[in-house]
């Protein structure tokens, strides 16, 4: 021991002193970005050079980083399902429900009914057609909008997917300088930010599960096990159906090769925003459309003509028609009736039509003719019309509303199922969002910089270096008595 | 080494989502206070909005019935005045021939027939109205005029007695001849050949277009009652038929046998006119009563409906605005706490 080593260690420890400072204004200055953590300096005894030096660390807690990236996953899958259901909801109108067929079958029912307490007013039948076009525009359009916002999944959907493609690049740069640098000994810490951030911003788009290897390797897996990064980025394609009808089937999202699936549920078990799109496009989408089609094909039916004459023939389309011009099979879903059901033109006086045969019959000739006298004043068939529109008729079963229901009832609890399916989500998203927000917050608090520790880590470094100072300039005097004492 | 579990982040935005919670739920309260119903019915509801939109549409059901009672009653109420016109020129026939029975000579019986044919015409008149556009005794074929003019030259009414007395007789009604008519004969002619003109098939040919089936209306959602009477009931061919005979014989010298069974049947036909006539009116009449049953009724459920459907939609506007206050107390409240947290740093302390 010589007063040299003391100066030695007088000076190791300025160094250290400066090296944590370094650390103590880093920290301070990345107290509010979030997705910075924490560093700290250790200090340790280096044999070698004979006294302690400072080690930087970075502070990490990987479970509540699991939990983070998990409820940021679902919250946003949430979301998007929340934004897509929002949409559909939309398309039957604001909160009276003006545009959905269920509120124009009900107003098609009421003209009818006015209609058939006076019979021989012509102009009661135009607004009893005008209201069964408004019904036949309503099932048209509702379906169009409704395949509308699967195409629009779809664009969306490839749009996340370039943008997941650019993301797992720069995570690839970002890793290799990571594995690098770990055995390279430079500081990674930068990166290590950096590339957790990415995680996040990947998991929005698709949960991953992060696993990290020897030498800071991390290895990103989806939630059903695919490798979504090992080294380099595994391809993840899809290819966007330009237009959809209801027989459409979207194309799957492919991750190295794998399919991805939906998200099911209105508490959905999606977790990133894709998984929540296929869900909307594949699962509720389609349902509604199926609802749409149930109505559209009830309506037909409704409306239909029977044989009057006893020959046997055919019920055949009445007041409402579509593209097949037949009366579909009860009980049994056709998709895509709903895009294309029309009023028939040989009621429409704007096609030369004659809206009365909706009182008389015989649309479809003499021996469909109800009103076989032509009494001006024949009201049972406009009657029993109103009637069967609350009379139970056979449904679809898939088209999850009952079997067996009165078309009005059937197309009011579509709007009942749309709505439980939102109004759960929406809750969920509530949920979700907070439970996020919380993780968020413990997660920051476990790695996050709290300045006014920083601080006092600063008086103790002040006084540390003080003290290192004080070492210095007493050894100083030391040697200088001892040079002036040799004099 | 980590001292805290506190990080400044999360400590500057621990409000944050408080914050944005209460701005949106504030948002939300303000469209609920203004509107009284709730923002989003479809989230507020669930799956009970279908309850609430088919609650709408009954509602919207009732109305239209209402309207549309409205305008039954109307039809009700024109028949029933109507009906009662034609009741008083049945009552009126029926007095004339009454009184035309003792008639014995021929002014008087002259007089009868002026009378019976100002009857016939106003009681023809009557079953011919029209309100709001449909003839009101033509059954469901309200755009024709249901009786024909008996008065009209070439009426086929009139041209099918003149043959049928021809047939029968072997002479017309002009003829000096009708003085040889015997009782019997006059009783075989009127029940078996004049009587089927009226009660038979020859009725819609000759004598009215009316439809058999009457107008039938729904008054409330399950009910379906007949809201007119036609001209083919019994009263009307009762009061033709004792109008036609009358007309046609009553002066044409018959002997004083004949004449009598004539009368005699005459006012037998008229007076089953008359209760006939009274018959349709108090048809018409328990119609009327079932639909002012069916309106109070339909009042009833209309405001029932009414009732459910703000139970389910409205938002209490009073709690609305208080929970307004509150979040904006709460708000408030995060603000300073978020400001005080800003001040609640040791960088202040250390100089």
């Amino acid at each position: 021991m010589n007063l040299g080593s003391a100066l030695n260690i007088a000076q190791r420890s300025l160094s250290n002193t400066s090296t944590q400072t370094t650390v103590v204004s880093q920290n301070v200055a990345n107290a509010e970005n979030p997705n910075y953590a924490r560093r700290s300096t250790h200090l340790e005894y280096d044999s070698l050079a004979g006294s302690q030096i400072a080690s930087i660390q970075r502070t990490t807690d990987s479970v509540l980083y699991r939990q983070s990236i998990a409820s940021i996953a679902s919250a946003d899958a949430q979301s998007t399902l929340v934004a897509g259901l929002d949409q559909l909801k939309t398309i039957f109108g604001t909160n009276d429900y003006e545009l959905s067929p269920a509120v124009i079958a009900g107003q098609l029912r009421d003209n009818l009914s006015a209609y058939a307490a006076k019979p021989n007013e012509p102009t009661l039948a135009e607004t009893a057609v005008a209201s069964a076009e408004d019904l036949a525009l309503s099932l048209r359009s509702s379906s169009e909008s409704v395949q509308q916002v699967r195409a629009e999944m779809d664009v969306d959907i490839e749009a996340q997917i370039a943008q997941l493609n650019d993301m797992l690049a720069r995570f690839k740069t970002i890793n290799d300088e990571i594995v690098q640098g770990s055995y390279g000994n430079t500081d990674i810490n930068n990166y290590l930010d950096e590339r957790d951030t990415l995680v996040k911003e990947i998991s929005s788009i698709i949960e991953v599960r992060p696993v990290t290897r020897s030498g800071n390797d991390m290895v990103l897996y989806t939630m059903d096990g695919t490798t979504l990064f090992e080294k380099t980025p595994r391809s993840v394609t899809f290819t966007k159906t330009p237009a959809y009808d209801a027989n459409t089937t979207g194309n799957s999202i492919y991750v190295d090769g794998v399919p991805l699936e939906a998200g099911s549920g209105a508490n959905s078990s999606a977790g990133g925003s894709l998984q929540a799109m296929l869900q909307i496009r594949d699962d509720i989408a389609p349902m509604l459309q199926s609802q749409l089609d149930e109505i559209a094909r009830g309506v037909i039916t409704l409306f239909a003509e029977q044989d009057q004459v006893g020959g046997g023939g055919a019920d055949l389309p009445g007041l409402f028609t579509w593209t097949s011009g037949t009366i579909p099979t009860a009980g049994t879903r056709v998709d895509g009736i709903a895009s294309s059901i029309v009023v028939n033109p040989a009621v429409l006086s704007s096609q030369g039509g004659d809206p009365t045969m909706l009182r008389d019959g015989g649309i479809n000739g003499a021996a469909y003719i109800y009103n076989t006298t032509s009494a001006a004043s024949y009201s049972e068939r406009l009657d029993n019309l109103v009637t069967s529109m609350d009379e139970p008729i056979a449904f679809d079963a898939t088209s999850l509303l009952g079997a067996s229901k009165g078309l009005i009832n059937f197309a009011a609890d579509s709007l009942g199922w749309l709505e439980l399916t939102r109004s759960d989500a929406t809750s969920s998203l509530e949920t979700k969002e907070a439970y996020a927000a919380e993780i968020e917050r413990t997660f920051s608090n476990a790695t996050g910089v709290s300045i006014d520790e920083e601080m006092s880590l600063l008086l103790t470094l002040e006084q540390s270096y003080k003290a290192a100072t004080r070492i210095i300039s007493v050894v100083d005097e030391l040697l200088e008595t001892l040079l002036s004492a040799v004099r | 080494m980590k001292t805290s579990f506190v990080s400044s982040y999360a400590t500057q935005t621990s409000m944050r989502l408080i914050v944005k919670q209460a701005q949106a739920e504030i948002q939300q309260l303000q469209t609920e206070v203004v509107t009284g119903r709730h923002a989003d019915i479809g989230v507020a509801l669930g799956g009970q909005t279908s309850n609430a939109v088919r609650l709408h549409r009954d509602f919207e059901q009732f109305s239209t019935i209402q309207d549309t009672n409205s305008l039954v009653d109307n039809r009700l109420s024109s028949a029933q005045a109507a009906l009662e016109q034609s009741s008083t020129s049945a009552q009126d026939l029926l007095e004339t021939l009454i009184i035309a029975k003792d008639a014995t000579d021929d002014g008087l019986r002259n007089v009868a027939v002026l009378e019976i044919s100002d009857s016939l015409r106003a009681f023809t008149d009557t079953g011919n109205l029209t309100a709001n556009g449909e003839h009101l005794f033509a059954g469901i074929n309200t755009d024709t005029k249901p009786l024909v003019d008996y008065f009209e030259p070439g009426n086929a009414a009139k041209t099918a007695f003149d043959n049928a007395f021809l047939t029968y007789f072997g002479f017309s009604q002009t003829n000096a001849a009708t003085s040889t008519i015997t009782a019997a004969q006059m009783t075989d002619f009127l029940d078996n050949t004049v009587e089927p003109m009226f009660t038979g098939t020859a009725w819609t040919t000759d004598w009215s277009s009316a439809s058999d089936t009457n107008i039938t209306s729904r008054i409330a959602r399950e009910e379906l009652v007949q809201t007119s009477v036609n001209a083919n009931s019994d009263g009307f061919r009762n009061v033709a038929f004792a109008a036609t005979i009358s007309l046609e014989m009553m002066n044409i010298g018959l002997g004083e046998e004949a004449q009598s069974v004539l009368v005699d049947k005459a006012i037998d036909v008229a007076g089953r006119g008359v209760s006939a006539v009274d018959d349709d009116r108090t048809r018409l009449g328990i119609s009327q009563a079932r639909l002012e049953k069916a309106n109070n009724l339909l009042q009833v459920q209309a405001d029932l409906t009414k009732i459910h459907v703000s139970e389910m939609e409205e938002v209490d506007i009073y709690e609305a605005s208080t929970r307004v206050n509150a979040l904006m107390a709460q708000i408030e409240t995060s603000y300073s706490i978020t400001s005080r947290l800003q001040q609640l740093n040791l960088i202040d302390y250390l100089r």
